[in-house]
């Protein structure tokens, strides 16, 4: 989970390499004329007329005509005013836009399926309010996003906050690569744009559907079905709180006598131990089948998941492991990132190694099913 | 004031400038205006609830086909088109103004005003329409903004529901705001009008005039002056004596650094020669056209090397009589120009030097008269003995004209003619009645003679001895004519109050006058016989008012002549002359040595023209303003500056240890925080805190020694890991 960088101001330069930026070939990247051909660079702009703009620039040019045939100069005043609303109205909305700084917060972790909140952050530079500014936020492979944030009004140095929603679509890292502010304003007759780069990534986990932890865990040694209500053992002590830690394992009187947060560690989380083993060698295929394969790939890596984030909300501690790799151990308690990270990342592989069979623990074996219906899904 | 009240006050007053745009044309009668006036307050009592239903709209669609129905019938019954046209185009805004509930409503309300604005140049070239522009171009930018931003919340104040509707509540909200649009907003836009009349004036000046003409409305009609139709009733001009109405002006080309307040240029317009029934009128409306040379209309033989030239700005009369100077012998007209090319002038030359312009140019006109020094008003007396270099011989059929009696003149009138000139050349004895005219025995009075049925000249001569200036005129001509000295009665204008904005002479309706020319000496003079009016006439121009009157008009004459009248004749000496100074600017820059003056021939020194200057004044002024608004003020910011760098500074280091402020929280909160979880550096953060507090907000300076030993502190705070540590 990663937060992005403040997004580049207009003039400054691009901090990304991109096929655009990059050093000329031949030449070090980190040479002093490519740094300069960096700094040179300015960010995208694009303009536009809007609705009322085209149909105000379709009167204009009627006056122009009327103008031209009758002679009268009154008509071409009027015409003079109608071409300096148009100049002041593009001139303008590129000073709208003018020493506004973007910033984006990315949300700690996402899950394929489920919606997650972007925050932007507008700061206004100039001395002067910024007025309807619009703000798109687009990843790698997006033209246009879905949702926007706007801003009304943003008084001179003054940075506001908005947010918006997304919903990733598949696992892995969703790279943002820059920040589009827009604004029609004063007039609404002319759309300035001004692309900014602006990375920023964010690993999604699998999607998460519901298990039937019971049939998972069942003969599991030494354990029933793991209780939620009841816990997930007696309080053993107190740890201070890691990243990933549920916020109702923080004891709060302790927090608060001891100046930091601090969660309990149950006793259950020593015992119990699953082993989510993922299948993930790939036979040869055709092509179609193949199409097949990967939609099942996918549905196994999200009951992997699924598995291994319910059997640790219950108190067992959860181990992922496949053909080609795995992760430790990650007791109750622990954040379960490691795993969630591992079945994020993980792809086919081409192997024939055999499948681990850790000691131990209960294994739990997850295949590539074809032709499942999608899983449904469930809050993280 | 909240946005959307403020969107509304603004939205009703661009329709009303929409609204003076079309009544500036004649076809909007008072129940019309009566009606958009009605129609517009009556749509601010509609209560916002009742817009949103859309029964309410469709009502007012029925209304708008009730009323085109309604213009069909007028129209049938033979209602102008062009009435029935503006009539509609305020209708329509009158009903917008009632429906007016979303943005987009507003935007139409922005359309038809400007409709308005475009309509309104074929009704009107005045200054009227000079002020209703410089009015929009002030409004616009406030509507266009605020239209826009309504458009936006409503864009995205959208409901979770229905995403294509906006979210009402969320958008009263937005609308109920007083903090969208205060008076920094209505400032920042206003100026906004700034720009746009520059570059309006630059795109008007620059835009290419070579307009083709083929879908030409006409030109505007002239004002009807009494006086110079075919046509003059004795007592018909008195009525006009008090209409201070600038209808020429004159600028001649003797014109002082410190010219007089008042100059009296006779301009001849028109002459009469049948005197009957208390009645002149022109026998002969035979006109032949004078040609052209170069644009020179020769009058009275060709000029002779002693001329002057003075030229006038005559307003469009009707009838299109132009005005010579007394001694007038040729006029200079520019030809118009017509899809960019020269277009002669019509100029015709009547019986009598009854000049005129027959092609219809409507618009103001500028000539200049050249005019012959030796026949000037202001002329030395001639000198007894030479003849007068130009005669003008008359023939017996003019001669005949000249000399016509009516029937009316009685023998007692013959006899006081016979006994008051005398004997002796004619001129002496022309002169002789003038000056029996002008003497005490009759007094000027604008109070019409008493009459009844009689002759009006029997009784101005021998009962009431007074009257005004056509009076003094038809007795003086039918006078002389009875002693067998051609006369004729002229109409014209006598005056010029000196207007400084314009640096011109202005001569007013109430000018209008009314002589007598007479052939003596083989050629025609001018004689008048009406004695000073003693305090009848208007009083001069002086006050306030008067002021007002010559700056207004003043500015009406640049307008018509600057804006109306602007051709490609001008945008080219437009453009010559900004080369020139350019040119001008270069040399004096790249050559100071060579300047023209050492050489004797320095020409004028160039200068940018006066609007330029102005205009790049005013640019030079508003960034110095915004400049000076954008810096601290002195102490202020001599204590903030550094005291903000100091806690910035501050800031850092504490989230280099991580120990960062929070957002929400004060930094005296955060002094305290840091207090209680025993940080170590926590009395060193009071401090640095302490001191730019009192800089940001007491007012007191952080004087440069303190903020380095702050600054010292800052350097050496310890880690929070450090503080642990040692604990």
């Amino acid at each position: 989970m990663d937060g992005s960088p403040p997004t580049d101001p207009p003039k400054a330069r691009a901090p990304a390499p991109s096929p655009k930026t990059s050093a000329p070939a031949g030449a070090p990247k980190g040479s002093k004329r490519a740094k300069q051909k960096r700094r040179r660079r300015l960010p995208a702009r694009t303009f536009q007329f809007t609705r009322q703009g085209k149909l105000f620039l379709l009167v204009t040019f009627g006056v122009g005509l009327a103008a031209v045939n009758t002679g009268n100069n009154l008509l071409y005043l009027v015409l003079g005013l109608m071409l300096s609303l148009l100049l002041v109205s593009g001139t303008l909305s590129d000073v709208a836009l003018w020493r506004v700084k973007i910033r984006r917060t990315l949300p700690k972790r996402a899950f394929v399926g489920q919606p997650m909140v972007v925050e932007l952050l507008l700061e206004n530079g100039k001395g002067v309010p910024a007025y309807a500014v619009e703000v798109e936020d687009l990843a790698a492979d997006e033209v246009r996003a879905e949702r926007r944030c706007f801003f009304l009004k943003v008084d001179p140095r003054v940075t506001r906050p908005a947010t918006y929603r997304r919903t990733p679509a598949r696992r892995g890292w969703l790279r943002f690569e820059r920040i589009m502010t827009r604004t029609r304003y004063p007039f609404g007759l002319i759309e300035k744009g001004r692309r900014v780069t602006a990375p920023g990534e964010l690993l999604v986990y699998p999607r998460l559907v519901p298990v039937d932890l019971r049939a998972v865990l069942a003969g599991a040694t030494g354990h029933g079905a793991p209780d939620r209500k009841r816990g997930r053992g007696e309080v053993d002590g107190l740890r201070d709180h890691r990243d990933g830690d549920e916020a109702r394992s923080i004891h709060w009187l302790r927090t608060a006598a001891l100046d930091r947060v601090v969660v309990r560690e149950r006793s259950a989380e020593a015992r119990a131990r699953l082993a989510v083993v993922l299948d993930d060698a790939r036979p040869p295929l055709s092509d179609a089948d193949a199409a097949l394969w990967d939609e099942g790939f996918e549905a196994a890596v999200s009951e992997a998941a699924s598995i291994a984030h319910a059997a640790h909300g219950a108190g067992v501690a959860v181990e992922v492991h496949t053909r080609s790799g795995g992760t430790s151990l990650v007791q109750p308690g622990e954040p379960l990132t490691p795993v969630l990270r591992f079945l994020a990342l993980v792809t086919p592989a081409a192997t024939t190694a055999p499948l681990p069979s850790p000691r131990g623990a209960h294994v739990h074996r997850v295949a590539v099913a074809l032709a499942d219906a999608p899983p449904t899904e469930v809050a993280a | 004031m909240s946005f959307g009240a403020l969107h509304i006050l603004v939205s009703y007053l661009l329709a009303s400038v929409g609204f003076v745009a079309l009544s500036l044309g004649a076809e909007l009668g008072p129940l019309s205006l009566g009606f958009f006036a009605l129609g517009t307050l009556g749509s601010l009592a509609v209560p916002r609830g009742l817009r949103a239903k859309p029964g309410y709209q469709q009502l007012f669609s029925a209304v708008l086909v009730g009323y085109l129905a309604f213009g069909g019938l007028r129209l049938f019954f033979g209602e102008s088109l062009l009435t029935l046209g503006i009539e509609l185009a305020g209708t329509l805004q009158v009903i917008k103004l009632f429906q007016r509930h979303r943005a987009k409503d507003f935007q139409q309300i922005q359309v038809l005003a400007f409709l308005h604005l475009i309509a309104a140049t074929i009704l009107s070239t005045g200054l009227e329409y000079a002020l209703v522009f410089f009015a929009y171009v002030f409004l616009v930018p406030w509507m266009f903004a605020l239209t826009h931003l309504r458009t936006e919340i409503e864009q995205h104040y959208v409901a979770e529901r229905d995403e294509g509707a906006p979210d009402e509540s969320a958008v009263a909200r937005v609308l109920a705001s007083r903090r969208i649009a205060g008076w920094r907003f209505l400032f920042a836009t206003a100026s906004l009008a700034i720009p746009l009349f520059l570059a309006t004036a630059a795109f008007f000046l620059l835009f290419p005039r070579v307009g083709m003409g083929f879908l030409s409305f006409g030109e505007g009609v002239g004002r009807q002056v009494a006086g110079f139709s075919g046509e003059v009733e004795l007592g018909g001009f008195g009525v006009i004596r008090t209409d201070p109405t600038v209808v020429v002006r004159v600028l001649p080309d003797d014109l002082p650094a410190d010219p007089p307040p008042r100059r009296n240029f006779r301009l001849r317009g028109t002459s009469f020669d049948h005197y009957e029934g208390g009645r002149w009128t022109r026998t002969s409306d035979r006109a032949r056209r004078v040609p052209s040379d170069f644009g020179v209309f020769s009058l009275r033989g060709s000029p002779r090397g002693r001329e002057r030239r003075i030229q006038i700005v005559l307003d469009p009369l009707e009838p299109p009589v132009l005005f010579l100077p007394t001694g007038t012998v040729a006029l200079e007209l520019s030809p118009r120009v017509e899809g960019g090319t020269d277009v002669q002038r019509q100029i015709t030359l009547g019986e009598g030097l009854d000049v005129r312009y027959g092609d219809g140019d409507g618009l103001q006109q500028r000539y200049v008269a050249i005019v012959d020094s030796a026949e000037a008003d202001d002329a030395p007396a001639r000198p007894a003995g030479p003849e007068p270099e130009r005669e003008e011989p008359l023939t017996d059929d003019a001669r005949a004209r000249y000399l016509q009696l009516a029937a009316e003149v009685s023998p007692r009138l013959r006899e006081l003619a016979a006994q008051i000139s005398g004997e002796g050349p004619d001129v002496v004895r022309a002169r002789r009645v003038e000056a029996w005219l002008r003497s005490d025995a009759f007094t000027y009075s604008l109070a019409l003679p008493d009459t009844r049925g009689r002759d009006p000249l029997e009784v101005f001569l021998f009962e009431a001895r007074s009257g005004h200036c056509e009076y003094f005129s038809t007795a003086l001509a039918i006078m002389l004519r009875s002693v067998d000295i051609p006369a004729r009665n002229v109409t014209g204008f006598v005056g010029g109050a000196f207007n400084p904005y314009g640096r011109y002479y202005a001569v007013q309706q109430g000018d209008a006058h009314s002589w007598v020319e007479a052939h003596v000496g083989g050629r025609w003079q001018t004689f008048d016989p009406t004695p000073p009016a003693r305090g009848q006439m208007a009083p001069p121009n002086e006050g306030l008012w008067a002021q007002l009157n010559a700056v207004l008009d003043a500015l009406r004459t640049r307008w018509d002549e600057d804006v109306v009248g602007y051709d490609l004749r001008r945008q080219v000496d437009a453009l010559r002359g900004v080369f020139r100074w350019f040119r001008g600017f270069r040399r004096d820059r790249e050559s100071p040595s060579e300047r023209p003056d050492e050489q004797g021939a320095r020409a004028e020194p160039s200068r940018l023209p006066w609007g330029w200057q102005g205009a790049l004044s005013v640019a030079l002024v508003l960034v110095g303003l915004w400049r000076l608004r954008r810096r601290p003020k002195g102490p202020r910011r001599a204590a903030r500056v550094p005291a903000t760098r100091l806690y910035e500074r501050l800031e850092r280091a504490l989230g280099k240890r991580g120990l960062a402020r929070p957002r929400g929280r004060t930094p005296a909160e955060h002094v305290e925080a840091l207090r209680a979880m025993g940080y170590a550096g926590a009395d060193a953060v009071a401090e640095i805190t302490g001191a730019y507090l009192r800089a940001r907000w007491g007012e007191a300076t952080l004087e440069r020694e303190e903020a380095k030993r702050l600054g010292g502190l800052i350097r050496t705070l310890p880690t929070h890991e450090a503080t642990r540590d040692a604990a």
